[in-house]
């Protein structure tokens, strides 16, 4: 049985390093990796780490369990990748560089080491397309939700030929180190959190805008009546990033058939169209369905919505 | 595009949700009932077209 001693996170966006922080709290050794930085050589991941250390709610359950967590970077430390027990790529949707980083872990990793992406929407089946045999038998997604301390749903999805051994470990150490509640998933598109709430999401959208619903009353309703959280469709949206769910959406029609109810309102809604083409990507930006602003240094303290 | 800032939301049905659950904001004969019906029962049935697709497997966990 692996005992998952050490661990190494490849990509300290939001996942990455939520990943990272609650394999600190179960007293592990995480590397966390990311590109060179172009000033301090580990300054994304030290970044990442700051952000983990200030985290809201908090990522981590006390703030010593940071010392598990070493920052590196992939020019310089990848050889890290040897002795761990576990290799979660946590990198940028794009498959060309999934590709080639597992090409690079491929070369580097013990044998006894298993490998699982954290991606939300590329298919298993193409994560391995390029993959070495042995490599694949040591593979698997591992969907983490975010924020992972606090969200108990991990869905797993692993290759036909995957080693059942090294499975059995992973899942006993995510069920009763990590805490999570898994779900094996098949290996469809959006898997199964993101394939049935990003649908919701869009249905929602779709129903209020063509409806004629403010955005903010549809989000009063959707939120938490609905039982889901209370930013709502329209705010979630805005968190996500409106670029991004475009983005999800192009990755689920392509993947989707053609008589899947999905396909109705894959499309984004044309008020999303207008919104992207003014650059109003959502929080990150200058705004979205909704825009902060800042009153008396608060900033969650007055919001207003656009004419649209 | 340009902003215009509203008043919190304090919706009556909202809190008859809290009170009497999903239910009453189903039933509700109101645009807000009528919406809220409208995304849940998509949602549900979106979510038993893919079942059969076995997008699920047997979970042991």
């Amino acid at each position: 049985m692996t005992a998952f001693k050490k661990i190494v996170v490849i990509g300290a966006g939001t996942m990455g390093s939520g990943i990272a922080a609650h394999l600190a709290n179960s007293k592990r050794d995480v590397v966390l990796l990311d590109l060179k930085g172009k000033g301090s050589p580990n300054e994304i991941s030290e970044r990442a780490i700051d952000i983990i250390k200030k985290s809201d709610p908090p990522l981590l359950v006390e703030k010593s369990r940071l010392e598990y967590i070493k920052p590196g970077n992939l020019t310089d430390d990848f050889d890290q990748i040897k002795d761990a027990d576990w290799i979660i790529e946590a990198v940028v949707e794009r498959i060309d560089i999934k590709h080639q980083l597992y090409a690079q872990i491929d070369k580097v990793r013990n044998s006894s080491s298993i490998v699982s992406s954290n991606t939300s929407t590329i298919p298993l089946s193409v994560l391995t397309s390029e993959m070495s045999e042995t490599m694949k038998s040591d593979f698997c997604i591992t969907h983490f939700f975010n924020p992972v301390r606090f969200m108990r749903l991990l869905e797993i999805v692993e290759t036909p030929g995957v080693n059942a051994v090294k499975m059995s470990s992973l899942r006993d150490f995510c069920k009763n180190e990590l805490g999570k509640g898994i779900v094996n998933c098949n290996d469809t598109p959006g898997f199964i959190g993101n394939r049935i709430g990003v649908y919701a999401m869009q249905v929602a959208m779709y129903e209020a805008l063509d409806r004629g619903l403010p955005v903010e009353i549809a989000d009063a309703l959707f939120g938490r009546p609905l039982g889901i959280p209370k930013t709502g469709v329209f705010g979630l949206y805005d968190l996500i990033g409106i670029d991004l769910m475009k983005d999800v959406l192009a990755s689920f029609k392509k993947e989707l058939q053609p008589e899947d109810p999905f396909m109705e309102v894959v499309k984004p809604h044309p008020v999303v169209e207008a919104l992207l083409e003014k650059g109003y990507t959502g929080n990150k930006g200058p705004g979205g369905f909704y825009e902060t602003k800042v009153v008396d240094g608060d900033e969650m303290s007055k919001r207003s919505r656009p004419r649209i | 595009m340009s902003y215009y800032d509203f008043d919190k939301v304090d919706l009556p049905i909202a809190r008859r949700v809290e009170k009497e659950g999903i239910k009453a904001l189903l039933n509700d004969e109101s645009d807000y009932g009528r919406y809220a019906f409208a995304v849940f029962a998509k949602i549900i049935n979106y979510s038993a077209f893919c079942v059969p697709k076995g997008f699920l497997k047997s979970n042991r966990y």
